[in-house]
């Protein structure tokens, strides 16, 4: 008899899901800053700030393609269990 | 975290071990075996050739064994378009050409002999990589497998340990689900 663990498998796929949510926010942040970068390029401080936040939203990427895959992995064999999220 | 990395250093080893090419094999016996076997139909085929050779010269005609007459599979007049009657008239060019180069290897392979053929070849063989024998490899196929699901319980039980501390983690690729969701008996 197998089952699901149904609370690990919920905890995991929010796990996951933080983590798309965190690299879409930084990725809208990186935008952002690079946006305003570009109006006022010749302030050093934004320029700075542009570069911190698209090295942070390439850092959060992979780990966010990571993730998904995995979650898809764990619905994809919860599914073949019976259960669907 | 360390624990984490040295365990998944432990589970990319066994990973390479897997697809490695004494594991996956074909050893060079059973390549040799292998290629020994489909000579050996090359040269039957090849006798028949010859045999059919001899007859037409016995019959007063030319010793031509791969000589064959292009037959079309039905009338290409009940093809009604142009284009489709050159598409299938080349089709049965092409089969025939590919048969006669068929034909051919099997003659030669007879009039050369397997064992001269396959001398000749062996060193490219034994160029190839090497593999364990079918049995032995089946058996380490079946120890590593074993040795990876040790390890990705092991893996599994460290992540809770880092769940359970509240830090973070992040998934190996290939990372299987089954160790983490499922309730086989006991907790796994």
């Amino acid at each position: 008899m197998t089952t699901i663990n149904l609370e690990r498998l919920h905890n995991r796929l929010d796990r996951g899901a933080a983590v798309a949510a965190a690299a879409a926010h930084a990725r809208e942040q990186a935008e952002a800053a690079a946006v305003e970068s570009r109006a006022q390029p010749d302030d050093a401080a934004l320029s700075a700030r542009a570069a911190r936040l698209r090295a942070a939203s390439n850092a959060l990427a992979p780990r966010a393609n990571i993730w998904s895959a995995y979650c898809a992995t764990l619905r994809t064999f919860a599914k073949k269990h019976g259960v669907t999220v | 975290m360390k624990k984490l990395d040295t365990t998944r250093a432990k589970i990319a080893d066994v990973i390479a071990q897997l697809s490695a090419p004494d594991v996956t094999g074909p050893s060079h016996a059973e390549l040799t075996a292998d290629v020994r076997e489909q000579l050996e139909a090359l040269a039957d085929k090849g006798a028949g050739l010859f045999a059919d050779g001899v007859t037409q010269v016995a019959q007063g005609g030319m010793f031509a064994p791969l000589s064959e007459p292009i037959e079309y599979a039905g009338s290409h007049k009940s093809i009604p378009d142009r284009s489709d009657r050159l598409a299938a008239a080349l089709s049965v060019i092409q089969d025939s050409m590919i048969s006669r180069a068929e034909r051919a290897t099997a003659l030669i392979v007879y009039a050369v002999g397997v064992d001269v053929v396959l001398a000749k070849f062996a060193p490219a063989l034994q160029d190839m990589p090497d593999a364990l024998d079918a049995e032995t490899r089946a058996q380490r196929t079946a120890e590593l497998n074993r040795d990876l699901e040790v390890l990705e319980r092991d893996e599994e039980l460290i992540i809770r340990q880092i769940e359970a501390a509240g830090g973070e983690w992040d998934p190996r690729p290939g990372q299987r689900p089954q160790f983490a969701v499922l309730i086989e008996g006991d907790d796994v």
